[in-house]
């Protein structure tokens, strides 16, 4: 499945998406998140920014 | 038989939540996907339809809240309460090695810049690493190398609207030789281990360190087996120096991250973390 990315409008494949699943645009790098599935395509919105309690 | 459920709580799906998901497919295990964010935590509110919580919130301070309120349901959470307090802040991590007796770079943490100064020489003077307690993915970390790098950093941090900033954790430097070992330990036991290989002193791979297997020997599962033990076992990721004189537990971690280890060691991580949770319902 795929879906645009917002800042750079490159098409990126998901095997299998899942909501709230982060990934990076191979194009910009931006790290996105995805929104929703509509009709078969994934709608992006950027990730947001690292907060100080995240991660390992 | 009873087919079992595993509520897995997260905050956003990253490579390692993707690989969980997979991994459950694979062994024919329920798993219901919980996004924290959506959650109200008020008794009456709150309905189950799982066995057991994997808890894998990026966010540390989320993931506290949800263990608290899930034990306080009598729901088993993966890892439990006490383990994830007892790794989440570095310090408290450190000082309860220390007082199990696992060996760690020495360390302390102050609240000035006398103070620190004067920790700095009880520890074998510099270079030392300035850590926030809390945090991760080798974030904020400042390596000092004399007095000078010391005072600015410690200005610095006066600005910084972090409460916790004003704490600083100081801890001995310990030359790597470019890389470092994260040990995946579950109830003690080292299932496999990486090194994170890096020019740069910070070698996490969220930071660019490359990941190769490393073959765990007698001596690298004893000190992360009574760490485990200091901390209360579970599922813990351990970052490990090789000190002159052995090893050194440098941090535990709560949460682990493994997609980058899957592959260089040949262990489903995942696959393990499921059954681990399966075998805890029983």
């Amino acid at each position: 499945m795929n879906g645009q990315c917002p800042l750079c409008s490159q098409l990126l494949e998901v095997n299998n998406p899942e909501i709230n699943e982060l990934i990076s645009c191979s194009s910009c790098n931006q790290k996105l998140i995805v929104k929703e599935i509509k009709n078969k395509k994934i709608i992006f919105i950027e990730a947001p920014q690292i907060e100080e309690d995240w991660g390992e | 038989m009873k087919k079992y459920k595993i509520g897995l709580f997260y905050t956003l799906i990253r490579g390692d939540e993707k690989l969980l998901i997979d991994a459950a497919k694979k062994l024919n295990v329920d798993l219901e996907l919980i996004n924290i964010d959506n959650l109200i935590l008020k008794r009456d509110a709150f309905k189950f339809n799982f066995d057991i919580a994997l808890l894998r919130s990026v966010s540390s301070t989320k993931e506290k809240y949800v263990a608290f309120f899930l034990e306080s349901l009598g729901i088993k959470t993966i890892n439990s309460l006490k383990v994830i307090q007892n790794c989440d802040d570095k310090f408290f991590t450190s000082t309860i090695l220390e007082k199990k007796g696992v060996n760690q770079p020495k360390f302390g943490l102050v609240f000035s810049l006398n103070e620190a100064k004067k920790l700095i020489e009880n520890i074998g003077g510099y270079p030392v690493v300035i850590k926030p307690t809390t945090g991760s993915w080798g974030r904020m970390l400042a390596k000092i190398n004399d007095e000078d790098a010391l005072e600015a950093i410690f200005e610095h941090k006066q600005y910084l609207s972090s409460p916790y900033q004003k704490a600083l954790y100081i801890q001995k430097f310990i030359e790597k030789d470019g890389r470092d070992i994260r040990a995946f330990v579950f109830d003690g036991e080292v299932i496999c281990a990486i090194y994170r290989n890096s020019n740069h002193w910070i070698t996490n791979t969220a930071r660019g360190g490359i990941a190769s297997n490393c073959e765990v020997n007698k001596e690298l599962k004893k000190i992360c087996y009574k760490a485990s033990e200091a901390i209360g076992h579970g599922i813990l990721a351990m970052d490990v120096f090789e000190g002159k004189d052995g090893y050194l537990i440098n941090e535990v971690n709560h949460t682990m991250e493994f997609k980058n280890s899957e592959k260089p060691t040949g262990v489903s991580i995942s696959s393990v973390i499921i059954n681990y949770c399966l075998k805890k319902i029983k």
